[in-house]
């Protein structure tokens, strides 16, 4: 993954440059929805789901009182999706439970990515000890199972706030961005701008953030959304497991209270334990499709095999 | 096929002339699929191997050389295709198969025991993870030598006979071993079955001048201890002066000209084959003319030049030439001096009918296509 | 399972060094030293980690546990810390340097503390009871997981471009992006509550009643009945990631001049497929084991307590909401070694397959 079509991004001071950019973008951007039809359906699905996790609460206003009549009801009239354990209304908890799943997931894709990009560039730029020193512990918390070093960190800490998820979240998922991202910097240093830079003596930070990372960035992003998918997977996890104070709505804690509250083994419930499971799957498949169809783009050598 | 004529020049002689043929190769085409169509990488070839020759197939890269190697051993990557065309081969017992028909079982059976092959960059074409002594054994037992120790005995000699430690390498793996060396092993490799034909691809190519000499001696040995055809695929005159007895000029996937070696440097009758001498430094000789290219390039197989595909780079260029392809016939007063050229008899070794042809517009246009 | 692409070859270049690194550099080139040394500094780290998260972090369980003894039982500060002794293994009247190693020698002798929650049961004991069970099924699934996933993949690649290689594809994606824990409630909801095919109640637990472990045919073929659920998942999740892999992997082996030097030697293309082609794409699969290891047990933390399947991973699940810090420090240790130790067995047949490495070569 070494090529980068680094031209597809248009600098910051071009702007004579810019229009014919668009220009070109633009009849591109045709050429790949006629020929990548799975890719767009995926994007368009993506964005609907965002859609709903961000404007959900808003078109859905209003609380969700309980109902001891109406407990873990098929769907009915007045609830589509049928109701929880409490009676509670499963489509409104399908509208309002995305917002904050979304959030974390995007903090922690966040966070996680400036972990690996700083420390990964550096080790490849700065190499030598700081390299070792960084390769090594890269290795050896890539080695622990990184789903049960999240459940026991997790076990220690009282997880509050959405930061201090997407904090913990971010501090297990690193590891493999990290060594991605350093041999893409290894190869990247070889090549002639790199090597102009470090001989005028630019200094590091200058030669990372103004040569390096510029020429990566479509590789973050990819990776980016690949991170997003492992926040979410982290974060139902972590509801699973009964670690996250459970209020408010989420898909994570509809999943959860479904196993714990043994609507799992409930016939009528299948519609209610089946909306946040499509959810996720629907999220997490779109994601994975939309990270690929970037890479199809920005990486077009991959397309041919 | 190749007309037969009675000896009346003996310095175009062989020492195989009245060799059998063993492989007769007739109008064979072979074509790549390519988004913008079928490209012509090899074009009605024909011509004939005797029993014991060492053919040189002489071009550019792109004239079709490796292909037709490629096609006749039915190696030609998915994307190729023999479109028409006929191979005839006649193994030791006289028995005659045509290698584009016959099925693959019969085809892999052949392999090896008839012809081998020696690759192009032989660093690569030893499995990495395999011993020398393994990809001995396998290709032994693919053919049915069941004795591990008969195997090992003839693999041992074949890598003294190629001047390698026999011991050493046969337990190495190719990465402890050198580009040579690798080279070596594969010669060696593909003389295990004791094969009649064996075909070079750029046997030296990726070599290190050194390393290519001796290769080269090593080839030679080689054929005077076993007496096997050779057909070797090569851009490198100099190598063609060293171990051919014939040399095929290809162009274009057509050959041009076919004759005994002295007589492609001596007395070469198609001006492709001119020019490509004028373009090296002569390998025998005092006669130090100054070196002059071809004008033009190679040029783009999806679209040939009418007529005689060299017309645009020719210097001898004349309507007929862009008019009609010309048949590749004998030459008048020769037993086996092929060449496909409208204007055969005018064409000298002279340089400076080079140096003042123009290049034509078409041939410009070549280059950049 | 993240499938990235990276080499993780630790390249050292600096022209002047000190001698200590110079020697640990040199050191270093050895692949199985370079592993072994890995493998050490992970488990010392998970040791160290744990004795800071218990030890160190401010409200840290000892301290809690502690005072909990102090306020709700009376105890002396003394009589509380002799209990967390005894829990924790740990001694919190000693400097924190001999807390440390006195900690790592208990470790040493495998005494890893009482668990809190189930009073006067050891936590090795705990362990040597429900490990068994996850080794066996999560060593299955992964090994199922990358046998089935290496031969659909090399299936995929030799048909490639056909209905067989784009309807694996698909399978493939559509796998490797469900979470293992959404596809273990869809098991259980769709083919065992819905429509009933699976007896998924009868097949919890790690054997059936009156079954008793032994060299016999009945202990293992219910064993295996037991752990079919959870295998079946760890499978499922993982091999969509392997076939990808593989399929791109022996594409660009198919594409290697050994490969069309086999065939013209009249190797069986059944050999060439083994020998040739599969062996050397199989290669850079291993770097991706690391990882794939780490998943398929990390897995077990949630798949095993949906399938009530009484392994280690259920055990972690119980400690980690009943915040049994002795107990799930102790598994936590344990499951890190286990996943070291697999992943040493990993790099030992890695080796073993890849002559280049074995040698230290190019």
């Amino acid at each position: 993954m070494a090529e980068m079509s680094v031209g597809l991004e248009p600098q910051v001071g071009q702007s004579a440059v810019i229009a014919v950019d668009e220009r070109k973008r633009a009849s591109w951007l045709r050429a790949f929805v006629a020929r990548n039809k799975v890719g767009t359906f995926f994007f368009i699905l993506l964005l609907a789901i965002i859609i709903l996790a961000i404007f959900g609460p808003w078109m859905m206003p209003g609380d969700n009182p309980t109902n001891v009549a109406l407990i873990l009801s098929p769907p009915v009239s007045g609830h589509p999706l049928g109701t929880d354990y409490m009676g509670k209304d499963v489509l409104y908890q399908i509208f309002h439970g995305g917002r904050s799943l979304l959030l974390v997931a995007f903090l922690a894709a966040l966070l996680s990515t400036v972990i690996a990009v700083v420390f990964g560039t550096l080790a490849a730029i700065v190499g030598g000890r700081t390299d070792v020193v960084i390769t090594v512990i890269t290795d050896v918390v890539l080695t622990v199972p990184q789903i049960i070093l999240l459940g026991v960190l997790a076990a220690y800490v009282t997880l509050n706030s959405p930061i201090l998820l997407a904090v913990i979240i971010a501090a297990t998922s690193w590891t493999t961005l990290l060594r991605a991202i350093r041999s893409q910097v290894l190869s990247l240093k070889e090549r002639e701008y790199v090597e102009a830079a470090r001989m005028l003596d630019l200094g590091m930070g200058r030669i990372m953030f103004s040569e390096v990372i510029p020429n990566m960035m479509t590789y973050i992003i990819i990776n980016f959304v690949i991170a997003m998918t492992g926040g979410i997977f982290s974060q139902i996890f972590l509801y699973f497991l009964g670690l996250v104070p459970l209020s408010g709505d989420n898909w994570g804690l509809m999943i959860q209270q479904a196993y714990s509250k043994g609507a799992l083994f409930y016939k009528d419930s299948m519609v209610y334990i089946l909306s946040p499971i499509v959810m996720i799957v629907l999220l997490q498949l779109s994601l994975v499709m939309v990270s690929r169809s970037l890479e199809d783009i920005f990486n077009p050598r991959l397309r041919e095999s | 096929m190749v007309q037969q004529q009675p000896a009346t020049q003996p310095e175009d002689s062989t020492r195989n002339e009245n060799a059998p043929v063993i492989l007769s190769i007739e109008n064979m085409s072979v074509e790549y699929k390519t988004p913008s169509g079928w490209m012509q990488a090899v074009r009605n070839v024909t011509m004939d191997i005797r029993a014991g020759d060492a053919v040189a197939l002489i071009g550019e890269s792109g004239s079709g050389k490796s292909t037709l190697g490629f096609a006749l051993l039915r190696m030609l990557p998915r994307t190729a295709r023999i479109s028409s065309g006929t191979a005839i081969y006649r193994d030791r017992n006289g028995k005659t198969y045509d290698l584009t028909e016959i099925d693959d079982k019969t085809f892999r059976r052949m392999r090896w025991r008839e012809f081998s092959m020696v690759f192009q960059a032989a660093q690569n074409s030893l499995n990495p993870v395999l011993k020398v002594s393994d990809t001995f054994l396998e290709t032994g037992r693919a053919h049915g030598m069941r004795s591990r120790h008969e195997i090992r005995q003839k693999a041992l000699k074949l890598l003294q006979m190629v001047q390698l430690d026999p011991d050493r390498v046969y337990n190495s793996f190719p990465h402890e071993l050198s580009g040579g060396m690798r080279q070596r092993v594969s010669i060696a490799l593909a003389l295990l079955l004791d094969p009649q034909l064996i075909i070079l691809d750029e046997p030296t190519t990726a070599l290190d001048i050194i390393t290519q000499r001796a290769i080269i001696d090593v080839v030679k040995n080689l054929r005077d201890e076993f007496d096997f055809t050779m057909i070797f695929i090569s851009h490198d005159l100099s190598l063609a002066a060293e171990l051919a007895d014939r040399v095929a000029t290809m162009y274009a996937g057509e050959v041009v000209e076919y004759c005994n070696v002295r007589e492609t440097f001596y007395n070469p009758h198609h001006p492709y084959t001119v020019g490509l001498l004028n373009a090296v430094p002569p390998i025998a000789g005092t006669d130090f003319t100054p070196l002059t290219a071809i004008p033009g390039a190679t040029p783009n197989l999806l679209h040939i030049p009418s007529g005689c595909a060299f017309h645009p780079r020719c210097p001898y260029a004349t309507d007929i030439c862009v008019q009609e392809d010309p048949p590749l016939v004998l030459l008048e007063g020769t037993r086996n001096h092929l060449v496909a050229c409208h204007h055969h008899d005018e064409v000298t070794k002279d340089p400076e009918v080079w140096e003042k042809m123009e290049v034509t517009a078409e041939a410009q246009t070549q280059a950049i296509g | 399972m993240a499938v990235a692409a990276s080499t993780d070859k630790v390249v050292i270049h600096h022209p002047e060094r000190p001698a200590i690194w110079k020697s640990l550099a040199g050191f270093s080139q050895n692949f199985l030293v370079r592993r072994l040394f890995r493998a050490f500094l992970t488990i010392f780290f998970v040791t160290t980690l744990i004795f800071f998260l218990v030890r160190l972090l401010p409200g840290s369980p000892i301290e809690v546990y502690i005072n909990q003894q102090m306020t709700q039982y009376g105890y002396s500060y003394d009589q509380a810390s002799n209990q967390a002794r005894a829990l924790f293994a740990i001694d919190t009247n000693q400097p924190l340097v001999i807390q440390y190693f006195n900690y790592l020698g208990h470790l040493a002798q495998g005494d890893m503390g009482m668990s809190i929650q189930s009073p006067g049961t050891s936590v090795g004991s705990i362990i040597a009871s429900r490990l068994p069970w996850t080794l066996f099924s999560v060593g299955l699934g992964l090994l199922i997981g990358f046998a089935v996933g290496v031969g659909l993949g090399m299936v995929m690649a030799y048909k490639r471009g056909t209905w067989i290689d784009s309807a694996l594809t698909s399978i493939a994606s559509l796998t490797h992006s469900i979470p293992n824990y959404i596809l273990a409630l869809l098991v259980i909801v769709i083919f065992g509550v819905r429509l009933g095919w699976i007896p998924f109640t009868d097949m919890r637990g790690s054997l059936s009643s009156g079954v008793h472990p032994g060299w016999t045919f009945r202990f293992f073929a219910d064993a295996l009945y037991h752990a079919s659920l959870p295998i079946a998942v760890y499978v499922l999740t993982q091999v969509g990631g392997w076939m990808l892999l593989m399929k791109s992997s022996t594409i660009s082996a198919l594409e290697e001049d050994y490969v069309t030097a086999a065939r013209a030697r009249g190797i069986s293309e059944f050999r060439v497929a083994v020998l040739y082609v599969g062996r050397n794409a199989i290669l850079p699969l291993f770097t991706q084991l690391t990882i794939a290891i780490g998943f398929v047990v990390g897995g077990s933390l949630l798949i095993e307590p949906i399938f009530v399947y009484e392994g280690i991973g259920a055990e972690l699940f119980k400690a980690i909401q009943g915040r049994d810090y002795t107990l799930l420090q102790g598994i936590f240790l344990m499951i890190t070694t286990c996943v070291v130790l697999a992943n040493l067995a990993a790099d030992l047949l890695y080796s073993r397959l890849d002559p280049r490495i074995r040698t230290g070569g190019s």
